[in-house]
């Protein structure tokens, strides 16, 4: 296995991957542990995968592995508030409470689309791979997600508002 | 970038890279061990104990957690630097008219069975009585953590003990292609026994070292060397000469996945880039063929003029069609130009990345002996042949998947 080239690959999108899973998931060490997962993933196959889009595919590994999680949990447990994790996670705590309230609002799926649209910038084609859903559904998902977010995250708005 | 991009960035802006890399190669080097360990038939410690577990192996080292264990060794040694054939050959594409009809591993065992092959329908060790001696050739070894099984073409089985206590639980034995010798990785030694005889003892390699969860690699050329990989951060190779003569050789570029041929060749592939596969005799490299266009090959299996590997493709986003799917390949060994190739069904890439497929050996010209684990350690290892001429697939053994094996790639030749 070609090391240096998977280390120089890590090194280059592991801090996007965690933030994109922070987001979805909104546990920091949960984030951890999936973009654990999703490299050791991508190095049992980094052979086939160097040459083509290693990221796309921790991406996907993220993203399904937090539906497990998420459904597991549900069965499991229930979650704690990470509020600790905002300190930690942003120059800006108030504007992370309010980007968590506001996620917080979302379905787990409507999250996803949400976070690999928008934060990932990832095309609709692109999100509907990274899920295994359709395009229509990556549409129809980011439609209500934003919906849901004018409708019911008006604190979000406002620091949008701060940001133009 | 929108303003809904930059709420999202500004409320992760203080999330540092993690460095996981380090943690997430050893992870994989671990899971893929344990997982060709079950390829081989990993012996479950606990189903089978009389195994070092991990705590014997990190007892060496005086600390818990991750260790490295010394061992006694060799103090012959010189280092043979890998020098490339200055023009290697290289592969050619695969020709779609040798492409097979696609096959789903998971309905092996509703193959029909193969008619004609040595080998008993089991290979479990418990359901035929050991007898003294036997003769005719090895065909495969079995550990189960008690013994070594040797199977006969009688169909009658023998047993050797161990010499002593084996290296881990991931350390499977090595057959010699004729079948005559056994290797085994023991906790302080490398040991070798001809023909059932009394075990002859070989000092590990100067510096040899293991890393936790990670097996010995041991193969066996048809001159009874002896060939020992090891991984802690990367792989090294030595090779041993037969009965101790001359002197140990430690390979740089450490191929991996190592197939001995009867011509008394041992072949494996490094992995690049460029990927190539090696040949390699008496612990000299004596040729390369550059096998990028074959994509990602292991397990392999080899006579004189073929090799058979495992092969994966780097396109994993189905739909998969001929060629674009994961598979077993038959390539001319001089060459790499491709004889036959059966894709198999693979969505999740557990076969060939995740090691519970192989090829064996060469039963004849165009027979292939292949095996594949359904069901994980507590599963089923099914034999199965592979005829690449006609693409006819034959059931031919079974054993636990938690059993070690060794096959003889040219039995009693």
């Amino acid at each position: 296995m070609d090391d240096q080239g998977f280390t120089d690959w890590a090194a280059g999108a592991e801090r996007a991957l965690l933030r994109s899973a922070y987001l979805i998931t909104g546990d920091l060490h949960r984030a951890e542990d999936l973009v654990q997962e999703a490299l050791v993933k991508v190095a049992l196959r980094w052979g086939r995968l160097a040459a083509g889009n290693p990221t796309a595919y921790a991406r996907t590994i993220i993203a399904r592995d937090n539906v497990s999680w998420w459904r597991r949990l549900r069965r499991e447990t229930s979650v704690e508030d990470p509020a600790s994790d905002r300190s930690s996670t942003s120059t800006d705590p108030e504007a992370a409470l309010v980007v968590r309230r506001a996620l917080d609002r979302l379905t787990p799926a409507q999250r996803r689309v949400l976070v690999l649209r928008h934060f990932d910038d990832l095309s609709e084609r692109e999100t509907a791979e990274a899920l295994g859903v359709s395009v229509g559904t990556v549409k129809s998902q980011n439609a209500a997600a934003l919906a849901r977010l004018r409708t019911g995250a008006p604190e979000l708005l406002d620091l949008i508002g701060e940001t133009r | 970038m929108n303003t809904l991009h930059d709420a999202l960035e500004r409320a992760t802006d203080a999330i540092e890279a993690p460095r996981l890399a380090p943690a997430a190669l050893l992870s994989a080097r671990r899971r893929r061990a344990r997982r060709r360990g079950a390829a081989a038939g990993v012996v479950a410690a606990v189903a089978v104990g009389a195994i070092v577990t991990a705590t014997v192996v990190n007892a060496g080292s005086g600390t818990p957690g991750p260790a490295v264990p010394s061992l006694p060794t060799s103090s012959q040694e010189s280092t043979t630097e890998i020098e490339p054939d200055p023009e290697p050959a290289t592969a050619p594409p695969i020709d779609p008219a040798v492409v097979q009809d696609l096959w789903d591993p998971a309905t092996v065992a509703d193959l029909p069975w193969a008619e004609g092959t040595s080998f008993p329908r089991s290979l479990d060790p418990r359901d035929v009585a050991a007898t003294q001696s036997d003769d005719t050739p090895v065909l495969a070894a079995v550990d189960d953590g008690e013994a070594i099984s040797l199977w006969h073409a009688s169909g009658a089985r023998t047993e050797i003990d161990y010499p002593e206590p084996a290296f881990n639980e991931h350390s499977a034995p090595a057959l010699s292609p004729d079948g005559s010798v056994v290797a085994f990785a023991g906790r302080s030694a490398l040991w070798t026994s001809t023909d059932g005889g009394e075990w002859a003892r070989r000092a590990y390699p100067d510096g040899f070292q293991v890393a936790p969860d990670w097996g010995v690699e041991l193969d066996l050329d048809a001159d009874g060397g002896l060939l020992v990989g090891q991984f802690v951060r990367d792989w090294r190779s030595w090779y041993l000469p037969s009965g101790g003569d001359g002197a140990t050789s430690r390979l740089e570029g450490a191929p991996y996945d190592l197939a001995a041929a009867p011509d008394g060749a041992l072949l494996g592939f490094l992995g690049g880039p460029p990927r190539q596969v090696v040949e390699f005799r008496g612990g000299e490299q004596t040729s390369a063929v550059y096998s990028d266009e074959l994509q990602s090959l292991n397990r392999p299996a080899a006579t004189d003029d073929v090799l058979a590997a495992v092969r994966g493709v780097g396109n994993w986003t189905p739909p998969r069609e001929g060629a674009e799917e994961n598979g077993l390949i038959a390539v001319e060994r001089d060459t790499l130009a491709t004889r036959a190739y059966l894709p198999i069904r693979d969505p999740h890439d557990s076969y060939t990345d995740g090691g519970t497929m192989a090829a064996l050996a060469w039963l004849d010209d165009e027979t292939v002996l292949a095996s594949v684990i359904l069901g994980g350690t507590p599963g089923t290892q099914y034999l199965f042949t592979w005829n690449v001429a006609t693409g006819q697939l034959s059931r031919v053994s079974e054993l636990p998947a938690a059993l070690l094996l060794a096959v003889a790639s040219a039995p009693g030749e």
